[in-house]
């Protein structure tokens, strides 16, 4: 199954859908998928940094892992390209290896976004893999 | 859009029911009723015409209502502004207030990420054939303000300034050469909310924080040049120090990445602790505490610095305006006459207190997309501002009318029957971005506007459609229906000449 990702409808904000195989390329997908809600690097990858996050749940892990990669963007100048993500389940961890660009190589194309939100938040286990429907305020 | 009226908690949600709302019963011309059931410990009420009602059954708006009746120690109604959206938790214009004494929650979703979002507005005594001349050049000089993601603000701070700020707010940039001494005392709070404490931050959002003040950021934030076009109420415009055809400036943004991370890092707190003091509500995102508890008084410690950074970040700003009038002008920010107005924020809650059934209660007031708007002789006003009320500053969508209003004595005793001295912060969403973005192409509608002599200025021109006037609300009908219902009263109505986007 092909992994990949589009905004849905909100009336204030912007919701996304975001598809993959596996639960660990989903995450991948997801953090991409924030990254290209407000514009993308021009540049190839060339930081790194770790994520390493312990939750309750998947759905607060995925908040969290979104929320992360926000704050490496807005916090530390780090435009998101692609994870090497590891999802472990119950109790719900994760590791990550995010590659990404400085945000001076950063083109804006859309909203920038402030926060990600538990808004109808769902994470569904699909035929050809796990989608997930988020919402974040913009 | 989802018509089915169902509010999901998520797949992974610990406490996830599907309810469905009731048709919400009319009360009046102006005021709507969903009455208590599944679990809601208050009635919702919304204001709104039926027109505007017709527009809040569109979307989730009403379940949200219905949603935050279920917090604890609720006091009251849920209440909705008549600019009521779908957000996220909360509805945009929702009001609610809990009983602190009697187990009543804060919740940081009932604040939103945007903490002390709010509108400044400065006067000047520059009339609009002058600033008409000169609009380019005034959007030249404005377009040096930094907009848009990330970026450097104004005045960057050291991690011990910043610390200031989060504690002192308004007063520390003014140390540091920002503005002047008389601003102070015209913004809520007169600039400082109380109870604010840095170590109440985390070390993430003093990271976002620090670089960012004196910035505009993204989203429908903006510096707008606009001229009072009609005075309603001549005496109280005149307290205000407007008068028609005269050039006003307005401010709107928040506290950027320092509010949103506080937000980000509060929700997930209290996510984790609401079991703890057996809390369940219907969507994640209302995540709450009662406020007498510790997570409570670090949010509203972590939140009141935040909303002390957002403070000084408009009042950083309005040095921005004020440099780049001075030099459109040639002449100095005194002489141009370039005063605050006031300063007021409609993402916060706050600690107030109300007699409700004849006794003085502290309750929390969450205010989220709706602004606070004391009447006359409320002591915490500024002294200029104590006979008249307070003024209320409603941003209009994108090119069409912003207004002033002042709050009412008409509700007096009565404030939880009007949202507890509250009314709108805006016009309120009507489409969604994606589908506003459809209807026409940005280029084309900074067009049609430079047709009508307004002058906008963005980043993304592709972007503009989304905050075009057809994705929002009648900003007149909905002050119209603030002004019925007994929440303000309209002042003045001021039309943009020139809007630099963030």
């Amino acid at each position: 199954m092909a992994r990949g990702h589009e905004l849905i409808e909100h009336t204030a904000d912007v919701g996304m859908r975001v598809w993959a195989p596996t639960l660990d390329e989903l995450f991948d997908e997801a953090a991409v998928a924030l990254i290209d809600v407000m514009g993308r690097a021009s540049e190839p990858p060339e930081r790194q940094e770790r994520v390493v996050l312990d939750t309750p749940d998947l759905v607060a892990l995925f908040v969290d892992w979104l929320s992360e990669v926000l704050f490496l963007f807005d916090g530390r100048g780090f435009v998101t390209c692609s994870a090497d993500v590891r999802v472990e389940l119950q109790p719900w961890t994760l590791e990550a290896t995010l590659h990404g660009a400085d945000a001076t190589t950063f083109r804006q194309h859309g909203p920038a976004v402030k926060a990600v939100t538990y808004h109808g938040l769902e994470i569904a286990e699909t035929d050809s893999g796990y989608e997930a429907r988020v919402y974040l305020d913009v | 859009m989802s018509g089915d009226h169902t509010e999901r908690g998520g797949s992974g949600g610990r406490s996830a029911p599907v309810r469905r709302t009731l048709e919400p019963k009319q009360l009046s011309d102006v005021l709507w009723e969903i009455p208590a059931v599944d679990g809601m410990l208050v009635p919702g009420r919304i204001f709104a015409s039926k027109a505007l009602m017709s527009k809040a059954r569109e979307d989730r708006a009403l379940d949200q209502v219905a949603n935050v009746a279920h917090l604890p120690g609720i006091v009251g109604y849920s209440f909705a502004m008549p600019d009521i959206h779908w957000g996220y938790g909360f509805p945009i214009g929702g009001v609610c207030a809990t009983d602190v004494d009697d187990g009543g929650v804060v919740s940081p979703g009932g604040v939103g990420f945007d903490i002390s979002c709010g509108v400044r507005l400065l006067r000047t005594d520059v009339d609009v054939a002058t600033a008409r001349e000169r609009n380019t050049d005034i959007v030249r000089e404005l377009e040096r303000i930094p907009r848009g993601t990330g970026g450097k603000g104004l005045m960057p701070l050291s991690a011990e300034e910043l610390d200031r700020v989060l504690r002192d707010g308004v007063r520390v940039a003014l140390e540091k050469g920002a503005g002047w001494e008389e601003d102070v005392e015209v913004c809520e709070d007169h600039g400082r909310l109380n109870g604010a404490d840095p170590d109440a931050v985390s070390p993430k959002a003093k990271e976002r924080g620090a670089p960012q003040l004196g910035s505009m950021g993204g989203g429908n934030h903006f510096v707008e040049v606009q001229y009072v076009d009609e005075v309603v109420d001549a005496s109280t415009a005149a307290a205000f120090g407007l008068s028609e055809g005269q050039i006003v400036a307005m401010i709107h943004t928040g506290s950027r990445g320092i509010g949103h991370q506080v937000c980000t890092d509060e929700v997930r707190n209290m996510d984790r602790a609401m079991s703890k003091y057996g809390i369940s509500v219907p969507d994640r995102q209302l995540a709450c505490v009662p406020v007498r508890s510790p997570e409570g008084e670090r949010y509203l410690a972590g939140m009141a610095a935040a909303a002390n950074y957002g403070r000084a970040n408009r009042h950083v700003l309005t040095e921005g305006v004020r440099r780049a009038f001075e030099r459109v002008f040639g002449s100095t920010a005194r002489d141009l006459g370039m005063h605050v107005v006031y300063d007021v924020s409609h993402n916060l809650a706050k600690l107030e207190s109300y007699e409700v059934h004849g006794r003085m209660k502290t309750l929390c007031v969450h205010r989220k997309g709706a602004t606070r708007a004391f009447g006359p002789g409320n002591r915490e006003l500024p002294e200029q501002y104590r006979d008249t009320g307070q003024p209320v500053l409603i941003p209009g969508s994108m090119g069409t009318a912003s207004w002033v209003l002042v709050g009412t004595a008409e509700g007096r005793g009565l404030a939880q029957e009007v949202g507890w001295w509250s009314t709108c912060h805006g016009a309120g969403r009507v489409m969604s971005r994606k589908a506003a973005t459809k209807e026409m192409h940005g280029r084309e509608l900074k067009q049609q506007l430079e047709d009508r002599g307004i002058l906008v200025s963005s980043q993304q021109v592709r972007l503009l459609a989304e905050e075009a006037p057809y994705a929002y609300k009648d900003v007149s009908e909905v002050v119209r229906v603030c002004e019925e219902a007994g929440l303000s009263r309209r002042v003045a109505r001021l039309r943009p000449l020139a809007v630099v986007k963030g």
